[in-house]
């Protein structure tokens, strides 16, 4: 299987490990068993299916884990076990120039990828915000939403082959590199991603990439308000062309920054667009937007702005150390609801005494992924966790008109529900409980919320303690920071 | 409850694991716990207490686990670099090993020794003090009146002599005035520094250093080791406060000479070199464009950039006290280094530290690599 320089049952190993991005809080471990009993380092595919093999004899929950930069709980244990940490295999295997197709183990992190295909004269147009830390196999078992989606496509899309292990430890390839592009059976490649590693272990990628652009440019348009930005995006959709990418922030996020006492631009919202392509083709792209935005009291802004923006992209949440807590929710909302969403999504943080800034992208003509977040103080657990229930309220929300949850995990498995009719419920159900009959890899997550101690938590239940939460939250004063937030914050107090 | 150092950073850290992709140590093992985001979380957790560890009175308990993975650290700063919230991270690791020093624990056993040995000898090394600038054989050529001082540092003064030597020949070619501190030379304590045994620097290393250099009356002092200046630039102003003279890196004073046209390159280097950037000089210090200009300098040299350069060039796995812990690991993440240097198919690694050529030779020795590991003064000394 594995030698013991690969295996570990110390305490400081399994206590690291058995979180992710969300500040769950230690009393997290009265409903779910957060720590792994061993974790264990595969290289190679056939190590993870013996670890498989071996872990179904002696009955033991399975949990893959990526870079673990998710906040939902996907890559953290419910009921102890395994942990499978895929970190190691991280090894770049294969470039088929012919095809442009680019094999690679699930544990290799997007910017390491995108270094080394930019060195090979390649271009990786579609990775996560995250891309400094993220997982190749992570981000694709979350479905893929992020920076060039707009363009190319989520990662779902540029996926043409996986190899997977299945709960019963056995290898399949999800299609056969010559029909990859064209799979004439069920598409099977599509049933594992956004899967949330439910379904089986992913063990090696094959990604299309595409021939490095001749120019590549970014741009900035500030707006005086964040209703003129959700129109300004609404307008980019209804235009012919497409830039590589859409992305935003509001004027919350810069308050936040200047809070921090760092510059950031005094504007009600920012609109940040990429293009790429031939020289020509960029600039008449540009010229276009230049057009559209500033029809929509959009503002260009210097290159130098439009530069920081872009390299500040996987640095969304540079304000975290203000209040020294940072929580991220993430919805899939239409185009035309955005504002809508937003609007209440403020009026919800005002009734829960909290502050909150927002950031997105565009991810098809019709859909914008909402990413708004909120400052808490950790230290102070009661109202920390409280605000938790926040995410819950804004995922309500935004479902009540048409978005849905970026992904579910452990944690927000119960909005499985809101987000689907019955039958599809029932039919997601079936094929994790065909594939994995004894809930073995990632069970009690995605579709259904189960504790460690076996029980499910219904919808009913959760809303109810989030309800709750929610109640407790609004009994605190406003949240505040050390630092006061210069100007103020819109129904604040600062 | 335990009071933590920093314990602002401590929960500022958003757990995103940017730092993992880029920490040498992690990259090496695998382990979660080696990097950053991991032992941050470790010690979140382990000095936290929720309400039940009140209600049940638990004490907080760090143990032996966690400093371990506290020295598994080579202090090369690229977690800084990348910090998502910008926690000063080499800063933050500094702090608690002293803190858990002050804790009771104990520093590892090599690092222990290096204090013991730097206590009684005034180096790592465990060399006699006498021996110090042995591999200056004609003491002529120093000078009474000196321009400057070269601080020569341990690893030069006792392990690789011909950086020393290679100097005194550009120093002459240039014709500039030198001298050494000789026997008065202590170690700068960069590496108890490192390892969290800050006391004796702190008492002893920095001011004895200092009054021999100011009391000399010179203006300006250089440095060959990219450890020992950083110590002086950016750890001896908190401690004795702001010099009376000039500090260079080697490299920017080779510089200096270069544009001043003191020292003139005559003869021609033909050959594809790589430059890395010592973690010391690079990342802490900043010092990034001197080196590179000096070697750009080089009649017929051919400088090709590593894909992982300046601010996010790779550690060779030597500093912080790593390589005298863990001198198996050092070495593999030094022949990754070598490995880059073959990737862009380059004859010779340059660079400007000597602890880093020691590790870089030692990692091309592990993978049999034909890659050699020189100083940019034995460059030069090669084209005066």
């Amino acid at each position: 299987m594995v030698g013991p320089e690969r295996f570990s049952e110390e305490y400081i190993e399994r206590l690291v490990t058995s979180h992710d991005l969300a500040p769950l809080p230690k009393l997290g471990v009265l409903a779910f068993k957060l720590m792994p009993d061993v974790v264990v380092h595969p290289k190679e595919p056939e190590e993870v299916a013996e670890i498989v093999r071996v872990a179904n004899s002696w009955d033991l929950p399975i949990t893959p884990r990526g870079g673990a930069s998710w906040g939902f709980g996907g890559a953290v244990p419910n009921k102890g076990g395994v942990l499978i940490d895929m970190t190691s295999m991280n090894r770049i295997l294969h470039l088929d120039e012919e095809k442009g197709i680019v094999r690679v183990q699930p544990g290799v992190v997007w910017n390491m990828l995108d270094e080394w295909i930019q060195r090979k004269g390649y271009f990786l147009p579609y990775y996560p915000s995250s891309a400094p830390g993220a997982t190749i196999g992570g981000w694709i078992s979350t479905g893929g939403v992020g920076i060039g989606n707009y363009k190319y496509g989520a990662a779902r899309d540029n996926v043409r082959s996986l190899q997977i292990v299945l709960p019963s430890g056995g290898i399949l390839d999800t299609a056969h590199l010559a029909d990859s592009r064209h799979p004439s059976q069920f598409d099977l490649t599509s049933l594992f991603i956004g899967a949330e590693g439910s379904l089986g272990i992913v063990t090696s990628v094959d990604l299309q990439v595409y021939p490095k652009p001749e120019e590549f440019r970014v741009v900035s348009y500030s707006f005086p308000d964040m209703d003129s930005a959700y129109g300004a995006l609404t307008r980019i959709t209804e235009t012919k062309e497409k830039p590589y990418h859409v992305g935003f922030v509001d004027d919350n996020y810069f308050r936040f920054l200047r809070a921090m006492g760092r510059e950031a631009p005094e504007v009600g919202g920012m609109v940040n667009l990429a293009f790429e392509g031939p020289k020509a083709r960029v600039e008449e792209e540009l010229k276009v937007f230049d057009g559209v935005i500033s029809s929509a009291n959009g503002k260009r802004e210097s290159e130098e702005t439009a530069l920081h923006e872009w390299a500040e992209r996987s640095y969304e949440l540079r304000s975290k150390k203000l209040g020294t807590g940072a929580v991220i929710g993430e919805a899939l909302i239409p185009i035309d609801r955005a504002a809508v969403v937003a609007r209440e999504t403020i009026e919800l943080v005002s009734r829960m005494k909290m502050n909150l800034a927002v950031n997105g992208i565009l991810v098809d003509r019709s859909t914008v992924a909402f990413l708004p977040f909120y400052l808490t103080d950790e230290r102070r657990w009661i109202k920390s966790v409280s605000s938790l229930s926040f995410i819950k309220k804004f995922l309500d929300i935004a479902n009540s008109y048409g978005g849905r949850p970026v992904g579910l995990g452990l944690f927000m498995a119960n909005n499985l529900h809101s987000m689907r009719d019955n039958n599809t419920v029932e039919l997601l159900r079936y094929i994790k409980d065909t594939v994995d009959p004894k809930g073995r890899i990632n069970g009690g997550k995605t579709v259904r919320m189960v504790t460690r101690y076996g029980i499910g938590i219904g919808p009913g239940l959760f809303r109810f303690g989030m309800d709750a939460l929610a109640l407790v939250k609004r009994i605190f004063p406003r949240d505040k920071y050390d630092r006061s937030i210069p100007g103020g914050f819109p129904g604040g107090e600062h | 409850m335990i009071t933590i150092p920093e314990e602002r950073e401590l929960y500022a850290c958003l757990q995103c694991g940017y730092c993992r992709a880029v920490c040498p140590v992690y990259v090496e093992t695998g382990w979660e716990s080696n990097n950053p985001r991991g032992k941050l979380f470790a010690l979140k957790q382990l000095a936290s207490r929720g309400p039940m560890d009140v209600i049940l009175r638990r004490k907080v308990k760090l143990d032996e686990a966690f400093k371990m993975r506290l020295y598994q650290c080579t202090s090369c700063g690229a977690c800084d670099e990348v910090c998502h919230v910008n926690i000063e991270l080499s800063h933050l690791w500094e702090e608690l090993k002293e803190w858990m020093l002050e804790q009771g624990y104990e520093p590892l056993e090599a690092h222990k020794k290096i204090r013991e040995r730097v206590e009684r000898v005034k180096n790592p090394y465990d060399e006699p003090i006498d021996k110090r600038s042995a591999w200056l054989e004609d003491k002529s050529v120093l000078s009474d009146n000196p321009e400057v001082i070269f601080f020569a540092g341990c690893t030069t003064d006792f392990r690789v002599g011909i950086i020393g030597t290679a100097l005194v020949k550009v120093l002459k070619a240039a014709d500039v005035k030198f001298n050494l501190l000789g026997p008065d030379e202590w170690c700068c304590g960069s590496p108890l520094i490192r390892t969290g045994q800050t006391g004796l620097v702190k008492t002893d290393l920095a001011p004895h250093n200092t009054n021999e250099i100011e009391r000399r009356g010179v203006r300006a002092v250089i440095t060959a080791c990219a450890g020992c200046f950083n110590t002086i630039k950016n750890d001896y102003p908190k401690i004795v406060g702001e010099p009376t003279y000039e500090l260079y890196h080697l490299t920017e004073f080779l510089e200096k000479l270069i544009k001043d046209k003191r020292l003139k390159l005559e003869k021609e280097f033909k050959k594809r070199v790589t430059y890395h950037d010592p973690c010391h000089l690079g990342r802490h210090a900043k010092v990034f464009d001197a080196p590179r200009n000096v070697i750009k300098s080089v009649p017929g040299i051919d400088l090709i950039e590593m894909p992982h350069n300046r601010e996010m060039a790779l550690c060779c796995g030597a500093g912080g006290g790593y390589k005298s812990a863990f001198n198996y690991s050092a070495e593999s993440i030094a022949a990754k280094r070598v490995e880059e240097a073959e990737e862009v198919d380059a004859e010779l690694i340059i660079t400007s530290c000597p602890f880093c050529q020691v590790n870089l030779n030692a990692g091309a020795k592990k993978i049999g690599s034909k890659i050699k590991t020189i100083d940019i003064v034995q460059v030069l000394e090669q084209v005066i």
